[in-house]
């Protein structure tokens, strides 16, 4: 009985929202049956026409015009530009058409008032017919994919006024002709055409138009039909994400969908890191290289505050005519995310949940104890003076310890998600709680989050004035990982125990009292120690709320007014315990414990006034002026001691710690405030003649206070047209294109993404001075300052085409030229004048050119199956074109790596940015093998000569890779097979080399002591290498192009009376790599100068298995 | 909602407001910040040993330190450490380049800070002069430290220069050497007056007539290298000055001058003040970080572990008399936790007792075949230690010693130096009295081991100057003055052909990257 009222209660909401939708988009459209009455047959109609030589198409319409007859006719089937000529005077309509037919080979029957038009099929074939055809009266159910009836869809009979909708629950009812193909169309859904024949109850399953043309894109400040965008906009809506786990960002929904859009998970299975993304090369130098990210309108919005599950869909800017609007934050794209809302009418109650558990997806292989233990005792009695020099050092400890599975932990995550929806017409509500709890695949690492999100929308007045309100709170508790750890884990010896267990070692053992089986050394922490010996835990709470009022003074004619509050507060809590490695060793901190606060507040208000409106029918304009305002405000506060009586109050008494009182301390308590505002007016005009001939121009004006006092405001404009041609009169009868349009556009966007003040002279704490017998306290300096810091720009150019072939496939190409100017970025300047090395100034530019493709299509769709293929690829070119002005000369950048010293690399610059050459450039000298006594050999510059690396010099080296990939890719298949549905996601990055640091640093025999790759064991070169050191040559720079297998996930649909829609699925992600790379993953970073090397402090890859389950009452 | 938009349009403010930080206007207002603005020239005077510093600038390319390279790998540090050592250093080299930043930012910090005490009126003018004195001497020690590493520097003596302006050196590098030399003379000459005669606590560590004396002492000493006019009157004129003042005294122990508290020693005429909480710093890699072993800390106790990165040339510390008290500045031998007899064990390679041994050859098995250990190849615990300053296991990460700059015993050798200079190379009695001054507190007797007239040469006397002051940044000035550096011949090989050159740096490349006016030094 329950059951009953819920599932009516559900029906009910249901048809409230379908009816309001009917309402607004259907009804007024829709002409009732005329009937039947007083219907003349052509021959009782008579005509006078005066054609000659024109077109088939120009005799039909003139007989529309003079009659109430109406031609009915396949445009596939039936030539219109065939010319007839017709000169008669009075003559009966049957009688033109039998003089029309023996010139074009037609055939005509006249169904009521309407005049089919049929290739002539036989001679024999009467040409001109009369079918008085009885009305017949055709009911059913129009249903979706997974068997929901769909309302609203309309029911037409081509070239007629008759038709109908269906209604709340799906069913039609309609009196037509017998014998007549009825067209079934619904926004968003595949247009289906059924003959009827004798049938009176005919079902029809919509299915989804993946490439439909009225769909609405999100643009900056506004929505547009997707015919009418003139610049690169690539949008995904929730039937497009990934239908496995999403584990690390919401950005990972865009992984491998966008062209263009490269995103790396560089933190490996990290759940406290996030994804990186790169739009379209690197087009920064130090400022900000990472998209904007607009949540619901409020830019710079945290995508922490946004659970993925409670996305509805994203659209990312690609191109400078589509992001000026957003002029400041720009230069990277932008990424809009929309999230969900009610709708009026429907109460809809969802829960998905899934589980997912971890695992190495590649565990590097390094030698085993028994293998260690069987080369020391081989090389110890080898003839190879070398090798028992190798093996003297090795020592077995006669344990057999795996210290890649120690560390990890075969957790299982889980999230839920509960979310409601619906509404009244005047009041609509979205809530949502979402938990997500991440058990990452090392011990102790792990997330968990806690959000709750509120959308109230209520309209007033006719729906004249529009309150929107979102609120969404989330509350996160992390435990990062510290890279060290992986360090020692590819490093320890392997016969070592993890615990201080084994008596017999004591000899061996430094610290006798602790837990963990710790040796003496350089860097040789148990790694099990640096897991379980540090407490490291991060909460944070972030709340985004957001009001908004809108009002439609006139039609067409809408302010509004919204403003925004983000408040990211978190705590880091760190703890070292006083057994700990470090602590004896290295600090003697007998316990460290620091806690550190921050609070970032974000206050934005943005006014906009938007008016749409037409002219003659034929011109339609839209026009925005808006003005943004968007202070942020950084606190931060930290507090450190040391030196405790024992590990239990960790960071929850930090007055208790010795070192402060001790005074050597350096500075145990800090805190620092700084701000910056953006302040932004903008206006828009959109315009468009017969959807054919597009236009859209923007200017943003904006400042920010980070420039100097005579910069701080930039312009940032845009212009693009586009040119439908699929709407010109020559196109209309195409059968090849369903649609096709040119685009191109033009645009200025900035970057701000620098450190606040640059430009003032400030003085900051530095240093002390001994003064009169004390200690003074210094200020100094905090920089070079630079009042000339002005916006970096980007111009870009984009050139499009978007064409829909065949009704189903469809084809974005878009071709780019970006150049970035007055780079920001840390110049050296000379010392003196400078009292730095280095100022932040705006010089040089870099260059990126691409072209990416995009294809989505249905390829089959049968009564029980369908395969919906996307594919898309990207090519991208960069240049470094200068790094001078007339103040500052430079001709290239050499840059280290981060911790290369860990290598026995310090100060040696791997990477090299040249003016003309491309970003990423490996450069290094070329590995020359070996000499006949084993030493390790590089080519002089001439490449005449092998030189020992101890002889050679920076002239020598050269470009022996790129680290930036030239193009990315993505191929996602959706296969529906009646309650089943598979997809299957890869997506790649192609031409691109990797700097394998893990490698190069063991790769030496010498390193046995502790542990190397067993890969080593299978190169002879390095094996019967004398050379003791890690020389940087190309023998470590390896190929990195690759192919993963993404996503992969089979769910069912388990279809249940009262439920309308319950699935469960199985899935897994990164289940393979294809890659020649020999490291663990060729997987890393894409951002920024310094990308793609493999070391240490990466957490590892994993694997994901999951199930989940989705529900919708 | 009209209103509210109105009024929204009208904001368009974007003055900054600085929270945490001075902007310069509101910085000045009192004596106590015009110190603090002051604080900063002092506390950039630490750099003097960061980035490697005079440690591999002006011990390590001798013929006492080396930068080792282990044999597991350890500290080959990109080759830079081989490349000084072996005098094949280029303009790219690593930690050049730091060198020449840390000295002008010395001299950039004096000629800020001059040119702002100018610019307040309401300053004491007393205050002011002797301020700017002092200021102006800390700049010519920035030049004197440019002067000796690269020679040929542009010279920059004001902080209001043009938008753009890049300084250039001389297009002649012996005409461009003599000028700086020339400037830091004079700087002395004219502040030498408005500068604090005092020595007490309020002047440690501070630039005061005495410590613009000595300064003047080094730069005449090596006038004739950088000049080629000698000035040995002028350098006994001022030595003596400092000598006669009595304000200073040789501290009875040696090792005095470098324990925690050496700031109470006597014979300190300018040392670098370090605090264990306050000043952070590199004093503690100094003193032991850089050169123990990883597994050091309990045998020496200090707070932490060492670095296992630098280690003496044998021959050094072969040299010393066995009575020499300063032969203790080095560790060498069997390592043992300090007041027991339990050897600790170096277990990064090979879980084997700690040794420093003098010579670097294998502790296991001797030298295999084909296997050379030297600095290049060198096990865990080849080479002594130095260990002349004194480790306090209480100062944490940190350090409290001073780094002496300047001291009494410095001065009386380089006076003796000057007269037998003078006196054709010949010892003469006086000369003799000065050295055994030194020389007899090394030997805790001072009938003992003394130098008389005919075994005082300059050949010995550079001897002294090792033995006496070596791991305190002297020694690479010393080898050029008596023309051995650049013709260095010593433990592993010969250097003599590599030219003159070497007794100077390069100009960095990065420098002359950022500056086309800087003309690079002649061999580079």
């Amino acid at each position: 009985m329950e059951k009953k009222l819920l599932r009516q209660l559900i029906m009910l909401s249901k048809r409230l929202m379908y009816a309001f939708l009917i309402q607004l988009f259907m009804c007024t459209v829709l002409f009732a049956n005329t009937g039947n009455a007083q219907r003349k047959t052509i021959e009782e109609v008579k005509v006078t026409l005066n054609l000659e030589g024109k077109t088939l198409l120009q005799f039909f319409r003139q007989v529309e015009a003079k009659t109430d007859f109406k031609f009915t006719y396949n445009d596939d089937l039936v030539d219109l530009g065939q010319k007839v000529t017709v000169e008669e005077k009075n003559r009966s309509l049957y009688q033109v058409l039998e003089a029309v037919s023996r010139q074009v080979d037609l055939h005509f029957v006249q169904v009521n008032e309407n005049i089919h038009v049929k290739s002539v099929i036989g001679r024999a074939e009467q040409a001109v017919e009369i079918a008085q055809l009885a009305d017949i009266t055709v009911s059913g159910t129009v249903t979706d994919n997974n068997g929901e009836p769909i309302p609203g869809v309309t029911i037409s009979l081509p070239g007629t006024t008759i038709g109908t909708a269906t209604g709340l629950d799906g069913k039609y009812t309609l009196t037509v002709p017998e014998g007549s193909t009825l067209v079934f169309s619904f926004i968003g859904y595949e247009t289906q055409s059924i003959t009827v024949g004798d049938r009176s109850v005919i079902d029809v399953v919509l299915n989804e138009d993946m490439a439909s043309l009225d769909e609405v894109v999100v643009v900056g400040y506004g929505t547009q039909k997707v015919r009418e965008v003139t610049s690169s906009i690539a949008h995904l809506d929730e039937s497009d994400f990934p239908q496995g786990a999403v584990y690390q960002s919401p950005l990972q929904l865009l992984s491998g969908r966008i062209a263009g859009l490269a995103v790396s998970r560089a933190n490996g299975g990290d759940p406290t890191a996030g994804v990186e993304i790169q739009l379209r090369g690197v087009s920064s130098i130090r400022g900000s290289n990472s998209p904007l990210v607009v949540v619901d309108g409020v830019p710079g919005g945290s995508l922490n505050a946004i659970p993925p599950e409670s996305i509805e869909s994203i659209s990312v800017l690609r191109d400078g005519s589509a992001a000026a609007i957003y002029g400041t934050r720009a230069n990277a794209g932008v990424i809009i995310i929309t999230t969900k809302q009610g709708v009026p009418g429907s109460r809809e109650i969802t829960y998905s949940t899934y589980l997912y558990t971890e695992r190495y997806a590649n565990k590097p292989k390094m030698v085993s104890a028994a293998k260690y233990r069987s080369l020391k005792n081989e090389w110890m009695n080898s003839d190879d003076a070398y090798l028992r020099e190798i093996a003297a050092p090795m020592v077995d400890y006669g344990h057999d310890t795996d210290w890649f599975d120690v560390i990890t932990q075969k957790g299982i995550s889980q999230v839920h998600n509960l979310s409601m929806s619906g509404g009244s017409e005047n009041t609509r509500y979205f809530g949502s709680f979402n938990f997500r709890d991440q058990k990452g695949l090392i011990k102790q690492t792990g997330k968990s989050e806690l959000n709750g999100k509120l959308s109230l929308i209520h309209t007033e007045f006719d729906g004249k004035l529009k309150l929107n309100l979102n609120l969404s709170n989330t509350f996160i508790t992390a435990n990062p990982f510290d890279g060290n750890i992986m360090e020692q884990v590819y490093k320890r010896n392997p016969t070592m125990p993890v615990y201080n267990t084994d008596p017999s070692l004591n000899s061996y053992l430094y610290n006798p009292n602790g837990q963990f089986f710790e040796i003496g050394g350089y860097r040789a922490p148990n790694p099990m120690g640096l897991i379980e010996q540090f407490d490291r835990e991060n909460r944070s709470a972030v709340f985004l709320g957001s009001g908004k009022v809108s009002f439609e003074f006139i039609p067409g004619l809408v302010g509004s007014v919204m403003g925004a509050y983000e408040r990211l507060n978190a705590t880091n809590n760190f703890y070292e315990s006083k057994d700990s490695w470090a602590s004896w060793n290295e600090t003697q901190a007998g316990g460290s414990a620091s806690k550190t606060s921050s609070l970032v507040e974000s206050r934005t208000l943005e006014s906009t006034l938007n008016y749409d409106f037409q002219l003659n029918g034929d011109h339609n304009f839209s026009a925005l002026v808006g003005y943004s305002f968007q202070e942020q405000v950084d606190e931060g506060f930290s507090a450190a001691n040391r030196t405790f009586l024992s590990d239990l109050f960790k960071t929850n008494n930090l007055g208790a710690g010795l070192q402060i009182s001790r005074g050597s301390f350096v500075t145990p308590v800090s805190s620092s405030k700084s701000s910056n505002r953006l302040i932004a007016g903008f206006t828009r005009v959109n315009y468009n003649f017969q959807e054919k001939y597009l236009f859209s121009a923007s200017l943003r004006r904006e400042g920010s206070t980070r420039f100097g006092a005579d910069n701080k405001w930039g312009n940032f404009p845009a212009v693009s047209a586009g040119w439908r041609i699929s709407g010109e009169e020559f196109m209309s009868d195409s059968r090849v294109f369903t649609d096709l349009k040119l685009r191109v556009g033009y645009g200025v966007t900035g970057n701000q993404g620098i450190p606040n003040y640059l430009s003032l002279s400030r003085l900051n704490r530095s240093g002390f001075m001994l003064y009169q017998g004390d200690w003074i306290p210094g200020y100094s300096p905090s920089s070079n300052p630079n009042p000339n810091l002005r916006w970096e720009k980007k111009s870009e150019t984009n050139f499009g085409i978007d064409v829909v072939f065949f009704k189903n496939i469809s084809l974005t190409i878009d071709l780019y030229d970006r150049t970035t100017k007055d780079l920001l970025f840390e110049y050296r300047v000379p010392v003196p004048p400078n009292i730095f090395e280095r100022t932040w100034a705006n010089v040089g530019s870099i260059n990126n050119r691409g072209i990416e493709f995009s294809v989505n299509a249905t390829a089959i769709s049968k009564d029980n199956f369908t395969w919906y293929p996307s594919f898309n690829i990207s090519f991208n070119s960069n240049k470094l074109v200068s790094l001078s002005n007339d103040l500052y000369e430079q001709s290239d950048l050499r840059l280290a790596l981060p911790n290369a010293g860990v290598f026995g690399l310090s100060d040696e610059t791997i990477y090299r940015v040249e003016e003309g050459k491309p970003i990423g450039n490996i450069y290094t000298w070329e590995h020359a093998g070996f000499s006949d006594q084993g030493q390790w050999l590089v080519w002089n510059a001439t490449n005449t000569e092998r030189i020992l690396p101890t002889e050679a010099n920076y002239e020598d080296r050269r470009v022996t890779g790129n680290g930036v990939p030239k193009s990315w890719f993505g191929l996602n298949n959706t296969f529906v097979y009646k309650e089943f549905d598979l997809q299957v996601s890869l997506r790649g990055a192609l031409c691109f080399e990797l700097l394998n640091m893990i490698h190069l640093h063991r790769a030496r025999l010498n390193m046995l002591p502790a542990n190397i790759p067993v890969r080593t064991l299978d190169e002879p070169a390095l094996l019967n290498s004398t050379s003791l050191q890690n020389y940087l040559d190309s023998y470590w720079v390896e190929k990195g192009d690759y192919v993963k297998l993404d996503n992969i996930s089979l769910g069912y649909t388990i279809p249940i009376k009262g439920v309308s829609n319950l699935r469960v699925y199985i899935s897994g992600q990164n289940l393979l790599t294809i890659t020649k790379y020999k490291g663990e993953d060729p997987e890393h970073s894409i951002v920024g100068l310094i990308p793609s090397h493999d070391d240490y402090w990466n957490y590892p890859k994993t694997k994901t298995y999951s199930a989940g389950l989705n529900v919708k009452f | 909602m009209l209103i509210s938009l109105t009024v929204s349009f009208s904001c368009t403010d974007l003055t900054e407001e600085v929270y945490s930080e001075f902007s310069s206007d509101k910085f000045y207002q009192n004596e106590e910040q015009v110190v603090a603005a002051m604080a900063p020239a002092y506390a950039s005077l630490l750099r003097l040993i960061d980035g490697r510093g005079i440690l591999i600038h002006e011990e390590q390319t001798t013929d006492i330190l080396v930068g080792v390279t282990r044999e597991y790998g350890g500290w080959y540090d990109g080759g830079h450490s081989q490349k000084f050592h072996e005098h094949t250093w280029t303009s790219e080299t690593g930690y050049i380049n730091n060198f020449w930043v840390h000295a002008y930012d010395w001299v950039n910090q004096a000629n800020r800070l001059i040119f702002q005490f100018d610019q307040l009126p309401d300053m004491d003018e007393d205050l002011k002069a002797a301020f700017k004195a002092e200021l102006s001497i800390l700049r010519a020690f920035g030049y004197y430290n440019l002067l000796n590493s690269f020679g040929n520097v542009p010279i920059v003596d004001r902080f209001d220069v043009e938008p753009g302006f890049i300084p250039a050196n001389n297009p002649n590098f012996d005409a461009g050497r003599m000028e700086v030399f020339n400037f830091i003379e004079k700087e002395i000459q004219d502040n030498i007056s408005n500068l604090n005669p005092e020595v007490n606590s309020a002047t440690y560590g501070r630039f005061n007539k005495w410590v613009a004396l000595a300064l003047g002492v080094k730069l005449y000493m090596n006038a004739e290298v950088w000049t080629g006019t000698s000035r040995w009157d002028d350098a006994i004129a001022l030595a003596d000055e400092i000598i006669d003042s009595g304000l200073f005294h040789l501290e009875a122990d040696y090792f005095a001058n470098f324990s925690v508290t050496n700031e109470n020693s006597k014979e300190n005429i300018f040392a670098i003040p370090f605090d264990q909480a306050l000043t952070g710093g590199n004093m503690s890699n100094w003193v032991y970080v850089m050169h123990h072993h990883f597994s050091s800390q309990p045998t020496v106790g200090a707070p932490r572990g060492g670095n296992n990165g630098t280690a003496a040339v044998p021959t050094h510390v072969r040299s010393f008399d066995i009575n020499d008290v300063r032969l203790k500045g080095w560790n060498f031998g069997p390592q043992y936790v300090l007041g027991t007899n339990t050897q600790v064990n170096q277990s990064f390679v090979r879980t084997i007792p700690l040794n420093f041994t003098i010579d670097y050859s294998d502790p296991l098995s001797g030298a295999e075949e084909g296997i050379i250990y030297d600095y290049r190849n060198a096990p865990e615990g080849a080479g002594a230690r130095p260990a002349k300053f004194e480790i306090n296991y209480a100062a944490g990460t940190q350090a409290a010693n001073d780094l002496p700059v300047y001291r009494l015993a410095d001065i009386l050798l380089l006076k003796a130096e000057a007269l037998l200079r003078k006196n054709g190379g010949v010892a003469t009695q006086e000369a003799v009295d000065l050295v055994n001054q030194v020389r007899s507190r090394a030997f805790g007797d001072p009938n003992t081991h003394l130098l008389t007239v005919s075994s005082l040469t300059l050949e010995s006397l550079l001897q002294e100057r090792a033995w006496e002051l070596y791991y305190e940044g002297h020694r690479r000035n010393d080898l050029i003055r008596f023309g051995k550096f650049a013709q260095g011949d010593w433990e592993w090989y010969d250097r003599s052909g590599h030219g003159n050159h070497r007794n100077y740096f390069p100009i960095p490349q990065v420098q002359i990257n950022t500056n086309p006016n800087l003309i690079q030094n002649p061999g580079y």
